[in-house]
């Protein structure tokens, strides 16, 4: 190290132990941090699931209260997942897929823009179901579960705007 | 000897446990936790130079490797990326103490040289372990780092973010100040 072997400051360092067993275990402590941040992230995971499912559920009633109820399907492939008389959603998949589909077939909304959403939202629901997959494989990967719960945030968010969009088009066309 | 190389780790041993921590298992993580924990805890009581904090770096390091196992890919042994996680967390952890002691003490560097002279002080007293907990906090870091845990200069320099230069001064002054104590 300083290039003299016979140096007893070298010999006294490398008589160190290179291992020091702690006064106690450190293992309760650790296991108790790593068990309280599992819980977080689940609870973390269960609340976004849990928001997006409410999200979904309150653009479905205020779609329906405004009574845009999806009339013949006008050029796309999702209207055809709409039911004649659509009876209460039972699940959060359900309930996105009438959404979607709702949307889809809204001839209130123009071609271009009925396209935009229905698609992003579709890219959306596969990045989630991708995401989800992963989180389900590493569990503890944190970046995993905030790009999951952005992604419930985007899909929220762009459902949000397209319901803003067909609120509009309603009053202008009640109006 | 290198940094790596002091592990001594079972490959498909560690291999094996590691994926294991991976996917959840924390029975698998205490597991590597008991064959790494003495280690660990030996660099980071000789950075700080103090046994709660030590305790507590050590549990802050377990703690962000299992948060970070995700992203290990294996390209180093486990041992080495836990130590280098370890350093960071010591590193951290002496940075804030020293903000602490500039505050209520501003001349904290200069511990050493307000330690009666050895001939003053027990020789028995002075083995080598405590030494070096009376080097100056950057000093010691860097050289432990360097003459116990085996890392180069280079390494060294990037895990702390300071010059080579500054790591080697900081090396060489540790050197003289425990010859000087030790010869004594």
């Amino acid at each position: 190290m300083n290039g003299k072997p016979d140096d007893t400051l070298d010999t006294a360092l490398t008589k160190l132990p290179k291992s020091i067993e702690p006064e106690h275990d450190l293992w309760p402590v650790i296991a108790a941090n790593i068990n309280r941040r599992r819980e977080q992230a689940r609870h973390g995971w269960n609340y976004a699931a849990a928001a997006a499912a409410v999200m979904v559920a309150t653009a479905v009633i205020a779609w329906t209260m405004f009574g845009l109820h999806a009339p013949t399907p006008v050029n796309s492939n999702f209207a055809s997942t709409v039911p004649p008389s659509s009876p209460a959603p039972v699940s959060a998949p359900d309930i996105r897929a009438q959404f979607v589909a709702g949307i889809a077939a809204d001839p209130g909304l123009p071609a271009a823009s009925r396209a935009a959403f229905v698609n992003n939202l579709h890219f959306l629901h596969a990045e989630i179901l991708r995401t989800q997959a992963a989180v389900e494989k590493y569990p503890n990967d944190v970046n995993l579960r905030l790009l999951l719960l952005d992604l419930y945030q985007q899909e929220s968010q762009l459902m949000g705007e397209a319901q803003r969009a067909q609120i509009q088009t309603t009053v202008r066309t009640t109006l | 000897m290198t940094a790596s190389e002091a592990w001594n780790e079972i490959p498909n041993e560690a291999a094996g446990l590691v994926s294991r921590a991976q996917a959840g298992d924390t029975a698998a993580f205490e597991r590597l936790y008991r064959q790494h924990a003495s280690r660990v805890y030996a660099m980071c009581l000789r950075i700080t130079a103090d046994r709660p904090a030590a305790e507590e770096c050590t549990q802050d390091a377990f703690i962000r490797a299992w948060e970070a196992l995700a992203q290990f890919r294996g390209d180093s042994s486990f041992g080495t990326w836990l130590t280098r996680i370890a350093i960071n967390v010591a590193l951290q952890r002496l940075k804030l103490d020293r903000r602490h002691l500039r505050l209520i003490q501003p001349a904290g560097e200069q511990l050493l040289d307000n330690l009666p002279a050895p001939a003053d002080m027990p020789e028995a007293d002075m083995d080598m372990e405590r030494l070096i907990a009376t080097l100056p906090a950057a000093a010691r870091a860097v050289f432990v780092l360097h003459a116990i845990e085996g890392y180069s200069h280079e390494d060294i320099a990037e895990l702390t973010g300071t010059a080579i230069g500054t790591c080697k001064a900081h090396v060489h002054r540790a050197r003289q100040l425990l010859q000087a104590r030790f010869k004594t």
